[in-house]
């Protein structure tokens, strides 16, 4: 059941105007008094919660953004999808631009050499867009949400992957300064889908959704699947691809980004067909 | 040492009945409406709250200026373009205030629904 589509649209004022103590005389019984008065404020929390949802862009946004990184992750030889071999050879980037954010190791292509740069520039722009879409849509709809702690997550994040790294090799540290485990996501190039993740989840919280908090547990765990097991090897040996294949790397992004992608399309298709009130005025 | 003569229990011994924790500016139907809207966003517009209640703006202003007075909410004016646009935003003593009067009137339910059945078991 998604709490988004309010069952209950029940205005509190819609008796005849009152003049401040008027509203509360009336001739039902205490009990059913106090009663429907909690029962008109839980239908108006259900009905502003509605009103407020917008979550639905963010989760194509980054899917999407996702989807953007399968040819950055493509290795030689061959990008196929461009009309066969275009016998690119082996570049070598000992010295990635921002480590955290570049993919997997083996065979990189010119293209493989901008995942950095890609997800740099996706993720900033991506989090400006979010905050954007949500002061547009609290115009239109006339509440607000807490959108904004969810972009100050993801930018500080990002900043982070980018700032820290450098930093720790000048002072002599590894640059995922011995944090367990975080070697896993940036050796498979999945931790920009974990910083998605974690600001997935703020914003989970800025919308008090329990249909986003449950797309944003899956996709967390999605994520952390991606980035702390061999997912490409995993298909590999169920015969579907070789590891040696140019695309071996792909099964690694698709698994988050499958996820935000139905998620958030299926969010998008119930939200067109139970727009509120407040947002189709 | 005892006089013989009962003891009155004093007034804090016996239980507090929960009306007595009423606060008169937020007990109010609309006003309640108000501070449940605005807890549940961060900040909701002066035509969303009107259209939410069922006010005239004459009577949401009335509502929004005793809880503004009281502190529980702030009123923000500015401009879309060239509309002018009010926002209300609860406070933090707002929320306590939404949370104590849920509180009572949950409470005051409990205690009506649980009277007819002490009642019969007389």
């Amino acid at each position: 059941v998604d709490e988004d589509i309010p069952s209950d649209r029940a205005a509190p004022g819609d008796g005849p105007p009152e003049d401040g103590a008027g509203s509360q005389a009336s001739a039902a019984s205490p009990d059913a008094e106090v009663g429907g008065m909690l029962a008109e404020m839980s239908a108006l929390r259900r009905r502003v919660r509605s009103d407020r949802h917008a979550y639905w862009l963010p989760l194509l946004l980054f899917g999407l953004i996702g989807l953007g990184s399968v040819p950055f992750n493509l290795s030689n030889p061959g990008l196929h999808f461009l009309g066969g071999n275009h016998g690119f050879a082996c570049t070598d980037y000992a010295t990635p631009a921002f480590p955290a954010l570049d993919g997997p190791n083996g065979c990189p292509t010119p293209l493989t050499g901008l995942l950095g740069l890609y997800w740099l520039l996706a993720l900033t722009g991506g989090f400006l867009v979010v905050l954007t879409w949500y002061r547009a849509y609290a115009r239109r709809s006339g509440v607000t949400s807490r959108a904004r702690a969810t972009v100050i997550t993801g930018i500080a994040l990002t900043v982070a992957a980018v700032v820290v790294p450098p930093l720790a090799q000048a002072v002599g540290y590894p640059f995922e300064l011995g944090i367990p485990y975080l070697a896993f996501f940036t050796f498979r190039g999945t931790y920009p889908f974990f910083i998605i993740a974690v600001s997935i989840c703020v914003l989970a919280w800025a919308e008090r959704s329990r249909a986003l908090t449950m797309i944003a547990i899956t996709y967390l765990a999605a994520t952390m699947t991606a980035g702390l097991y061999d997912v490409q090897n995993v298909v590999s040996r169920l015969g579907y691809w070789s590891d040696s294949q140019w695309y071996r790397y792909v099964p690694n992004m698709a698994l988050p980004t499958g996820v935000l992608l139905l998620s958030g399309a299926a969010v998008a298709l119930v939200r067109l067909r139970h727009r509120p009130s407040a947002v189709a005025r | 040492m005892t006089s013989g003569v009962p003891e009155i229990p004093a007034e804090s011994a016996q239980p507090k009945h929960p009306t007595n924790g009423i606060d008169e500016r937020v007990h109010q139907r609309h006003r309640l409406g108000v501070l449940t809207i605005t807890a549940e966003a961060e900040r909701a517009e002066f035509g969303y709250l009107r259209e939410a209640l069922g006010l005239t703006p004459g009577n949401l202003s009335r509502h929004l200026a005793v809880l503004e007075e009281a502190g529980l909410v702030m009123v923000e004016k500015g401009y879309h373009g060239r509309r002018p646009r009010t926002w209300v935003r609860i406070t933090r003593q707002g929320r306590a205030a939404l949370a104590a009067e849920m509180a009572t009137l949950t409470e005051l339910l409990r205690q009506h629904r649980a009277q007819p059945r002490a009642t019969a078991a007389d």
